[in-house]
């Protein structure tokens, strides 16, 4: 797997490489250095600080030099080995694991191919083990395609035909659109990119249980998340969970307060938020959701009065709003739309309105299919008997999904205007 | 028995994926080049060597029209056919072309000079599109362009013949282009413009060269609820006026007695037979008409099936690709001098991007 990921990475770019074998390299030698050494020793308190701005510092650089249109610093994987750098010297350092002493292990790790996407974030200590002996079975590479083709079908049929309605949307009324029709357009661009991330996290979990390792889910259903807090949770879990481990628990300590907690949670939404890709536009972004999360949990009891429907849109409406700084391309940009979601005078255009709504629909339904709590426990229950009608068809559905995906990946052609995640 | 299901699931799997292989490598219609990076070089490879590419992309459009949507891509599937939409124009291209043309112009200040931009269907069917409002008012548009040309450079208007004749068969349901009947209908509003009388439509018989044409359109989206097209050539009933059609590519020249070139009706590119189709230096028709004036004719993709008509008014046509304008390389292929008038005719699309 470790040659696997280097000629992935490579693939995109071979200057890709460089970031990579930085990563391994300090992965690999810190993380020895740091488990002989151990969590009181003064050498390993100061190489895990190096590692960590060194890492961060890397991931900024690679990701701003190929947003500015450097093309030779591909950025393909490039926040996945710093995070993934980082988790290992502290679940090192932290004595959760003992540093391991085989190169192409620790490489399978750094340059994990599954999550050459950007999504999901291993920690280290979940996954150290499995690297070890990795077990393929019949079970696991069946659920692993299925869930693999399931992924691709959310990226390939829901997602990008949303985007195109999304770019089709922006290029018709970028100047003039009513208020109706910019939040049609952010909640059809917020249900493209989750679709998109989700699509990615499951082609990653299904490649990495053909591969033999069970890695957790990345969206716990945040649409129907009441609070931001949740919101913020349920969304991109490993990323969460990273930031819980890594930045949230050193900065909060044992001696928990309020305003440390606050404080933890500002700073690991924030780093969070540029090490997926460091522009102005994220930064604020980041700074928004992260003023909001700490106002709603100063204001936890008042709000928790409120009838959670009410609560409901209201952080849905806000996590909208939000997503205008990743949807545009520039700052001004954004602005501009925020604007017009909620100041723009412009009568509704009922035809345009009813066109992207109709082309959206059947995608939206799609989605919803696909993350619909209830219809996902059962199809496990199901599939998780001895037999059931789940398991018969299994061979028809891959079948059909193959075919499914081949066709879109063959014929659509879409492209953000927007969006630019480093490493995803 | 759940293990023996698991395992076809994998199989199969694993079968598909390995025949799209095996099929990519041994029924690759074109060779390996490396062109840029070696990952791009095999992802265009494998893109374009994939089994079944026209069977996928029909699939395709079929799934998209079945769920009641009338986009695939930038093309939209109308009543009449489909219809490429133009949603942007390229500000520093156009800029580019215009500056470029004034410079010809001024460089042949005493030659009658003439400029026609046609619209493109999309800005033909505008009203037709009105559910998706991302097609530009070309006629605005075109306007604005013509305003921008040197003062010396005398416009046509084709919006306005093409517009009046929307119900007819004047754009190809499956081609980008204009058909022979849009052009004639052109031609006979602008050649008075450019001093002449039109020669009448019931002076040309119309011959059905072929009824199973499919174009451009129907090659990006393999879309098949649309009707092929008819290609027609118009006859002139007194007669052609062409004595010797002559293509220069290179060193290499071949001469004809006629401008229609029709073995090209047997292969892909069925509408070269409209002067056998771009990709020459030259092309020069020489005429009948002993006495008349020289016309010299920057061309772009429109101008195939347009330059037939105005076979009877000149003694000699000559033909340049619009490429060679801006690129500076005109006055190589062509002694600019020896032409009574300049007509550059191009479409919306074409100069604006």
């Amino acid at each position: 797997m470790s040659l696997g990921s280097c000629v992935a990475v490579a693939w995109g770019h071979p200057l890709g490489l460089i970031p990579l074998l930085v990563s391994i390299l300090m992965g690999y030698c810190f993380g020895s250095i740091i488990g002989k050494h151990g969590r009181k020793s003064l050498l390993s308190k100061l190489l895990l600080c190096v590692c960590i701005v060194t890492q961060l510092a890397q991931t900024i650089v690679f990701c701003t030099l190929y947003n500015s249109g450097a093309e030779i610093f591909a950025a393909f994987g490039c926040g996945v080995f710093s995070l993934h750098t980082i988790s290992l010297c502290f679940d090192t350092y932290r004595g959760d694991v003992l540093p391991d002493r085989n190169i192409f292990n620790v490489i399978a790790y750094i340059g994990f191919l599954p999550s050459l996407c950007g999504i999901p974030v291993v920690n280290y200590k979940k996954i150290s083990e499995q690297l070890k002996t990795p077990e393929i079975k019949s079970d696991k590479l069946a659920d692993g395609i299925l869930l693999m083709l399931f992924g691709i079908a959310e990226k390939v049929i829901i997602s990008d035909r949303l985007t195109e309605l999304f770019n089709e949307m922006q290029m018709t009324s970028a100047e003039s659109m009513s208020m109706i029709m910019a939040w049609i357009g952010a909640f059809i661009f917020a249900c493209s990119l989750y679709s998109k991330l989700k699509g990615y996290s499951n082609i990653a979990r299904g490649f990495a249980m053909m591969l033999g390792f069970d890695i957790p889910a990345s969206f716990r259903y945040p649409i129907s998340r009441i609070t931001l807090r949740e919101y913020v949770n349920s969304y991109n879990v490993s990323a969460a969970t990273f930031a819980r481990e890594y930045i949230h628990r050193p900065i909060e300590g044992r001696h928990s307060s309020h305003a440390r907690t606050l404080n933890a949670s500002f700073v690991s939404i924030i780093v969070l938020c540029i090490s997926y890709c460091p522009s102005v536009r994220f930064a604020i972004w980041g700074l928004i959701a992260a003023i909001l999360v700490m106002i709603e949990m100063m204001l936890d009891e008042k709000l928790s009065r409120i009838p959670k429907p009410v609560r409901f849109i209201f952080t849905h409406m806000l996590t909208l709003s939000g997503w205008a700084f990743v949807s545009q391309s520039s700052t001004s940009a954004s602005i501009e739309y925020l604007t017009n979601m909620f100041g723009s005078v412009r009568a509704i255009d009922y035809a345009p309105l009813q066109y992207f709504i109709l082309s959206a629909l059947p995608y939206l339904i799609l989605m919803l299919i696909f993350d619909f709590k209830p219809l996902h426990e059962y199809y496990n229950k199901l599939d998780n008997s001895e037999m059931s009608i789940v398991i018969v068809l299994k061979p028809f559905t891959t079948f059909i999904l193959l075919l499914l995906c081949t066709v879109f990946l063959m014929s659509g052609t879409v492209s953000y205007t927007g969006i630019g995640i480093g490493g995803v | 028995m759940k293990k023996a299901f698991n395992v076809i699931s994998a199989a199969l799997f694993f079968t598909v994926i390995s025949m799209f292989a095996v099929g990519t490598l041994l029924m690759s219609h074109s060779s390996f080049e490396l062109d840029g990076s070696f990952s791009e070089s095999t992802e265009n490879f494998v893109y374009n060597n994939f089994p079944l590419f026209e069977n996928w992309r029909s699939m395709y459009s079929a799934l998209i029209s079945g769920s009641g949507q009338k986009r695939i891509g930038s093309v939209y599937i109308s009543d009449n056919g489909l219809i490429e939409i133009t949603s942007s124009i390229n500000d520093s291209a156009l800029e580019d072309h215009i500056n470029k043309i004034n410079a010809f112009a001024d460089k042949h200040s005493k030659t009658a000079f003439y400029s026609l931009v046609a619209p493109t269907a999309s800005g033909i069917y505008s009203a037709e599109l009105s559910m998706i409002v991302t097609a530009l008012d070309q006629q605005k548009l075109i306007d604005d362009i013509y305003f921008r040309l040197d003062a010396s450079i005398q416009t046509l208007d084709a919006y306005n013949p093409l517009f009046s004749a929307r119900d007819d068969y004047i754009f190809f349901r499956t081609d980008n282009r204009w058909t022979p009947y849009g052009a004639y209908n052109v031609y006979s509003k602008v050649i008075r413009k450019m001093g002449f009388t039109p020669v009448r439509l019931s002076e040309y018989d119309i011959e059905y060269a072929d009824r199973n044409f499919y174009g451009d359109l129907y090659s990006k989206t393999h879309y098949s609820g649309v009707k092929p097209d008819l290609i027609n050539i118009f006859r002139n009933k007194n007669g052609s006026f062409v004595t010797e059609y002559t293509t220069t590519k290179g060193k290499e020249v071949s001469t004809s007695s006629s401008i229609y070139y029709t073995p090209a009706l047997d292969s892909k590119n069925k509408l070269d037979v409209f002067l056998g189709g771009s990709g020459y230096d030259r092309y020069t028709i020489k005429t009948s008409n002993f006495g008349a004036p020289k016309l010299l004719i920057v061309k772009g993709r429109f101008a195939d099936i347009f330059v037939p008509f105005l076979t009877p008014h000149y003694s000699e046509i000559s033909i340049v690709d619009i490429n060679s304008l801006y690129d500076g390389t005109i006055e190589d292929k062509v002694y600019t001098e020896w032409y009574d008038q300049i007509l550059l005719l191009t479409d919306f699309e074409e100069i604006t991007h």
